[in-house]
């Protein structure tokens, strides 16, 4: 049969019409039957989770399933792009995993995280005198982080801008070993990491410092040793072109410049410290407590491995948090009771247990401390390095705005030119200061507002 | 009048034929080709349309809302300096890909063509490159590539040549390119199956006319697979303007923070509409650009094709080609 001659051009679009209707009105059908029918549905299928398969593991989730029979876990592992997708489908995960500190504004103010306080003041597991301060910064006034509706949870935490050092790299190099009470400046670090970095023949044998980017969250935190700030008070504005902000972009310049460390014009090619920092080719790793869950992985590590307290640019000691990584449960989840009762069970339950004893991170409630992990030189002395920096804790206030990602990558942008001197600091900073506000400027459209 | 009804009958009856035939045999074709449609239609138009829609707001990926904002994004795009160097680099690797990966994978072709010992091995040699996931080939020249332990620079440290940073600056183009070269091998499979397709009487009336091995490939060869060649000079082009992945792995950072770490140098175009999409979260102003570039393709693909005019043979004239005789 030849079919060719039967179909004329009318009969192929006429056909073609039909069947993309059919395919519309079956999308809009599927539609009907998934808000009809979509609560039960929603329930049986259990809870939906995004965040990483290295941390909701599948033993994590057996211990879940084999006590909650009827609410079992799917993982989705954390993707950005998906939960974009996710959240304009208007189906996100009943529980995403964020940072707190950088999320928490746009989340919350964005109407995405639901509220927490009414299952807060009900939970005897994670009630308010129950949880450590630091899930202050997933409070949200409306103005401000730190007060306010909370509209998340953190799981674990490490003050970030603290580093970790190699007392042998510090020693054969005849530098003075930072001390709990007595934290280095960043003009200190670029000295000594200078006297630590071997390079020969174009080859790197050490990098003195740590791996460094003028991300938004370095920055601030820079900037808090000055009691300055990055974004103004009702944070819809950003300037980089202070005295303060433009002292913290030329550290970072100075730094890649000197080549003492990776940096954006030089980068990590491993993307985090710990195998450069275990291998001996950096003497310090830029990481918070956390790291100490690294360092047991080697015990010929553990031997040089210490903590230190955060530098300072300016005179005033603060040790931020720029994580505080946690869960927000989506204001439009079908199973927020369930997602709660997730929540205390895996932040305060036995699984919150496992994970302080294990070095990887502090925990968010204040009755698991007495599990951190003392028993090795290493990790007694983070205990104490660690217990004397939480004095210094600060919130700091992010724009909900934008996200932090993409200021940072603003940033970023415009970093390896003034490296090489096709810009020079002050144009660097009025540049990214510049694009930063453009970004602001476009969520606060978004958000109804003027810029 | 009885020729009249005659006549009237047959119209009928053709009338009846034909709308039994667009019944029955249009309804089997839509059958057959439906799933295709549906794929096209969900898959390909909606998402086109969507994007479309989206470049005329600035959403930013993640809130509930978005404003219409008209032409706005594509007349920041034009006026981006940015985006324009990001489409000269784009220009400048297809430049660089597209004639090595054409006349490469023809010369290969040609030399595996010969009748010359391990033929076979040879061939699949070639090729294997090509079945080498894309990942995994472009991780390892990464790490052949890296500055302190790849064997690059061991190789070069032998004629006491200092290390060279070839992840960072410049050279990383240079990568680039090194890794998507490494593909060259299916475009051989190509040249292989049409230059056993020539019709072999063309070379033996060729040299029956005293033509030479060139005049012979110049004069018949060539000509027989030039469609095959101008297929693979659109798809390549294609393929290297659109090009990502690549890019994308040798990202010194990992994960999320990639798309923000790729150097300078290989800010090509789709890593920079990535960029746009999912690190600066603007989602309208990316996909403006991303329509701006279909139509910059669609002028290539045209171009390419008016160009072709003249120097591609067919065997049979494809507008004619399918015509009742």
């Amino acid at each position: 049969m030849n079919i060719q001659k039967h179909v004329s051009r009318r009969s192929l679009l006429g056909g073609a019409a039909l069947l993309a209707g059919f395919a519309a009105t079956g999308g809009a059908l599927t539609g009907c039957s998934a808000s009809g029918a979509g609560e039960a549905a929603k329930k049986s299928a259990g809870l939906t989770i995004m965040s990483k398969a290295n941390e909701i593991t599948k033993d994590v989730i057996g211990a879940w399933n084999a006590a909650h029979a009827d609410v079992p876990i799917t993982l989705i592992e954390d993707d950005p792009t998906r939960l974009n997708a996710m959240l304009a489908a208007g189906t996100p995960p009943d529980l995403v995993r964020g940072f707190g500190a950088t999320s928490t504004a746009n989340v919350a103010s964005r109407g995405l995280a639901l509220n927490l306080d009414s299952y807060v003041s009900k939970s005897s597991a994670l009630n308010d005198s129950e949880l450590h301060k630091i899930n202050d910064v997933w409070r949200w006034d409306g103005k401000a982080q730190g007060a306010g509706a909370r509209f998340g949870l953190v799981k674990d935490w490490s003050q970030d801008a603290m580093f970790w050092y190699n007392t042998e790299a510090f020693a054969a190099a005849g530098i003075p070993l930072p001390t709990a009470d007595k934290p280095f400046t960043y003009d200190q670090l670029l000295d000594y990491a200078g006297h630590m970095t071997k390079q020969s023949g174009g080859k790197v044998g050490q990098y003195g410092l740590f791996t460094t980017a003028p991300t938004i969250e370095a920055i601030s935190s820079m900037l808090a040793t000055s009691g300055a700030r990055a974004f103004n008070d009702d944070l819809t504005k950003a300037d980089f072109t202070s005295p303060e902000a433009m002292r913290a972009l030329q550290w970072h310049v100075d730094v890649a410049k000197a080549k003492v460390g990776y940096t954006l014009a030089d980068p990590n090619p491993d993307g985090w410290d710990w195998p450069p920092f275990d291998a001996r080719r950096i003497a310090m790793a830029g990481a918070g407590y956390w790291f100490g869950g690294a360092v047991a992985q080697n015990p010929k590590t553990a031997k040089f491995a210490r903590l230190a307290p955060a530098p300072m640019m300016g005179n005033k000691r603060v040790s931020p948090t720029t994580s505080a990584t946690g869960y927000w449960i989506s204001a439009k989840s079908n199973m927020k009771d369930e997602a709660f009762a997730f929540l205390e069970w895996y932040v305060a339950g036995d699984q919150g247990k496992t994970r302080a004893q294990s070095g990887w991170g502090l925990p968010a409630v204040t009755s698991l401390s007495s599990e951190l992990p003392q028993s090795q030189p290493y990790q007694a002395d983070a205990f104490a390095v660690q217990k004397n920096e939480e004095q210094y804790l600060q919130v700091i206030s992010f724009s909900p705005y934008a996200q932090a990602t993409a200021v940072s990558a603003a940033i970023a942008n415009l970093f390896p030119r003034t490296v090489d001197g096709s810009l020079s600091t002050a144009q660097f900073a009025d540049q990214a200061t510049t694009a930063v506000n453009e970004l602001l400027k476009q969520g606060m459209e978004l958000a109804g507002k003027k810029g | 009048m009885s020729a009249h009804v005659g006549t009237q009958s047959l119209v009928g009856d053709a009338r009846r034929r034909r709308r039994r035939g667009v019944n029955g045999g249009s309804g089997a074709f839509y059958a057959f080709i439906s799933p295709w449609l549906i794929g096209t239609v969900l898959l390909t138009l909606f998402p086109l349309g969507y994007a479309l829609w989206i470049s005329f707001t600035n959403w930013d990926g993640i809130s509930p809302s978005q404003n219409w904002i008209g032409l706005e994004n594509y007349a920041d795009a034009l006026a981006e300096p940015q985006m324009w160097a990001s489409l000269q680099r784009t220009g400048l690797l297809a430049i660089a890909i597209v004639p090595v990966t054409i006349c490469g994978g023809l010369g290969l072709a040609l030399l595996l063509n010969e009748k010359v010992h391990w033929r076979s091995g040879l061939r699949m040699l070639v090729y294997l490159p090509a079945i080498v996931p894309p990942v995994a080939a472009t991780l390892t020249w990464k790490l052949l590539f890296d500055r302190d332990s790849g064997a690059i620079n061991g190789f070069l440290a032998i004629f006491g040549a200092d290390a060279v940073s070839w992840m960072t600056g410049n050279t990383v183009f240079i990568v680039l390119i090194v890794v998507m070269l490494w593909g060259i091998g299916a475009g051989v499979l190509i040249n292989l199956a049409a230059l056993q397709d020539v019709p072999a009487e063309l070379h033996e009336a060729a040299r029956l006319d005293g033509a030479n091995a060139f005049a012979a490939f110049w004069h018949v060869t060539l000509p027989s697979i030039s469609p095959v060649l101008l297929f693979q000079v659109i798809t390549t082009t294609i393929g290297v303007l659109q090009t990502f992945v690549p890019a994308l792995l040798l990202s010194p950072a990992n994960g999320a923070a990639a798309i923000t770490a790729v150097p300078e140098a290989n800010r090509i175009f789709m890593v920079d509409v990535y960029a746009q999409y999912f690190a600066y979260s603007r989602y309208g102003y990316a996909s403006a650009m991303l329509w701006l570039f279909f139509l910059a393709i669609l002028v290539v693909t045209v171009i390419t094709f008016k160009v072709s005019g003249r120097t591609v043979f067919y065997a049979v004239d494809p507008s004619e080609e399918g015509k009742k005789k």
